[in-house]
């Protein structure tokens, strides 16, 4: 990965900021003085700026092939500056790696936790670090928690069930669509679609709406008893409800759910919509089979 | 009519919102422990602040004719770094004997994990050690379990549920708080948690008994005036003085009476202001002249 970073780096990179990345870089070779790469992590925002990397084919290719999960192309230059730093010191005796790796987050602003928490994933025995990236999905920043809860495969991998669950519901209280989740239709599980089941009751109650796409963590683990509930809103006015639910659908097999889908395919309005009910008819058949 | 808010982060506000708070009716506000928005590293950082809690910000009440109580606590998003929680609970024995202290809290469950229980049970075991009342959290997420836990926790440790007061309820968790003997709190807030409009229906549903009402203002969008233009909203939906009194006044000042720290005689009386006073040779004054009773 670290030869993939670099690359994309230099691409991207003024010779000036370059040449300041390679004095970043030589400092993480031995002997390594904490300060000086602490001040390096800190300072890559402002030597390297933070424009998005935004791949090209090629590029996402090789990135792709590290990791089919990994998603880099909206981690900002100093990001990806960031996370080549960590990785140049995985040459260090492994608890003094870690101790430093830690206080590159802990002394950290908000950018440069965020850059932490999106390279995770990539460092040497990343479970090691479970608790402080939990830790981070309690941040009032909402871009802080979305470099840990989207297009990261970190959580999928390495969350606990209740802290996996705690950060979907937490993405539908900050209105982050739960598709930037990476893994989420893996990890379905009841006590989530619990949780969000008595999340979209409570919104009921207050008398306000439910999050549309909420459907894709509730239908899945849902008690056959309770489909009832949700199926109303097939026919809901909001066309992206029904999209959702009708993609929600397509993952359980009992008749009630596949019975509302084919009762709406004949009236459904929306093209959008009609096309994801016969995705999910289509995939419900073929699990039949 | 005289309102009492007893959940409000004053450290947030500025000295404008003291102003408006006491001209809307304002006079006894309750400051409850909180987390500061992002995660404190160290337990140095907890002395600070309910230093602050204790002093320089009953002051600024002061200052403005309001008085300032505050619950003291561990709360329980940062009850899950166990370095810190280890310390502040340490910590509490010598701030919950301090003056004015009315409550422990607030404790209860965020992400409801096992590091939270651990916390949580601990402090109501101090707030029964030093005989003050507890004011507990439910979480924005996952509420109606976390009220049904933290009532199980309450419960378990036999802990006297009329020194309870469950906070931020809605719909769903108000009946269950109120089918124990635990005092049901509600924060009233532009967007979210509850609505000024929706705790007049839960009133006329409900009543009034052990029935609370606050703004919860703090570094969020969020108003400190919610609990008089809630009492306002109550009024033109036709109920009472008397009961609108109760949960705007009575409730929360029983509640808290209970600490033994809050002496509702003293309540009563509005506290003269003196701006002429200095905290540690401070002022909330800018060269203003100074207002004095």
């Amino acid at each position: 990965m670290n030869e993939v970073l670099a690359a994309i780096l230099r691409k991207r990179l003024a010779p000036q900021a370059w040449s300041w990345v390679e004095k970043a870089l030589a400092a993480t070779q031995p002997p390594v003085h904490a300060n000086t790469v602490l001040g390096y992590y800190a300072g890559a925002s402002r030597r390297a700026g933070k424009q998005a990397l935004q791949l090209d084919p090629d590029e996402t290719a090789r990135v792709r092939a590290v990791d089919p999960e990994l998603e880099i192309g909206l981690w900002g230059v100093d990001e990806a500056v960031r996370a080549l730093l960590l990785l140049s010191l995985t040459h260090m005796p492994a608890d003094d790696y870690a101790d430093l790796v830690l206080r590159c987050y802990e002394l950290g602003d908000s950018r440069e936790q965020q850059s932490w928490l999106r390279a995770l994933f990539l460092l040497p025995k990343p479970e090691r670090f479970v608790n402080t990236a939990t830790d981070a999905c309690r941040t009032n920043i909402q871009p802080l928690f979305e470099a840990i809860a989207c297009e990261n495969p970190y959580p999928i991998r390495y969350f606990p069930e209740l802290n996996f669950n705690q950060m979907v519901v937490k993405a539908l209280f900050s209105r982050i669509e739960l598709k930037r989740i990476v893994g989420l239709g893996k990890r379905h599980n009841s006590e989530l679609a619990r949780m969000t089941f008595d999340y979209q009751r409570e919104r009921e109650a207050a008398g306000r709406s439910v999050p549309e796409d909420i459907w894709l963590a509730l239908v899945p683990g849902l008690p056959v008893e309770n489909v009832p509930r949700v199926l109303t809103y097939l026919s809901d006015p909001s066309p992206n409800h029904r999209y959702w639910l009708a993609v929600a659908l397509g993952t359980r097999m009992d008749a009630a759910g596949r019975d509302a889908l084919e009762a709406r395919r004949g009236i459904e309005p929306d093209t959008r919509v009609a096309k994801a009910i016969q995705t999910s008819l289509e995939a419900l058949n073929q699990l039949r089979t | 009519m005289k309102y009492f808010d007893p959940h409000v982060h004053m450290t947030s506000r500025t000295t404008d919102d003291y102003t408006a708070m006491a001209s809307a009716g304002i006079r006894v506000i309750v400051e409850p422990a909180f987390w500061l928005g992002q995660p404190r590293t160290e337990v140095g950082s907890f002395i600070d602040y309910f230093n602050s809690l204790l002093g320089w910000e009953r002051f600024r009440a002061s200052q403005f004719g309001i008085r300032h109580f505050c619950t003291l606590g561990l709360n329980p998003k940062e009850a899950n770094n166990p370095r810190l929680a280890e310390g502040v609970i340490d910590l509490l024995p010598r701030y919950l004997q301090k003056d004015g202290v009315v409550a422990v809290g607030e404790v209860g469950f965020d992400d409801q994990t096992a590091a939270e229980e651990r916390v949580f049970i601990c402090q109501v075991e101090l707030a029964r050690e030093f005989g003050l009342p507890v004011l507990i959290h439910t979480p924005h997420r996952d509420k109606k379990k976390g009220t049904l836990r933290s009532i199980s926790v309450v419960r378990d440790l036999k802990f006297p549920e009329e020194r309870v007061l469950i906070d931020h309820n809605n719909e769903e968790t108000l009946p269950l708080v109120l089918d124990t003997g635990c005092w049901a709190g509600h924060s009233v807030y532009p967007n979210t948690k509850m609505d000024e409009q929706r705790m007049a229906k839960l009133v006329k549903e409900y009543g009034s008994k052990r029935i609370i009402v606050n703004s919860a203002a703090d570094w969020g969008v969020s108003d400190p005036l919610k609990v008089p233009k809630t009492a306002a909203v109550m009024r033109e939906a036709g109920i009472s003085e008397a009961m609108i009194e109760k949960i705007m006044w009575s409730n929360p000042a029983d509640f808290f009476a209970q600490s033994d720290n809050l002496s509702l005689a003293d309540i009563d009386r509005r506290p003269n202001i003196n701006q002429t006073e200095l905290f540690e040779g401070n002022s909330v004054l800018r060269g203003q002249t100074p207002v004095v009773d």
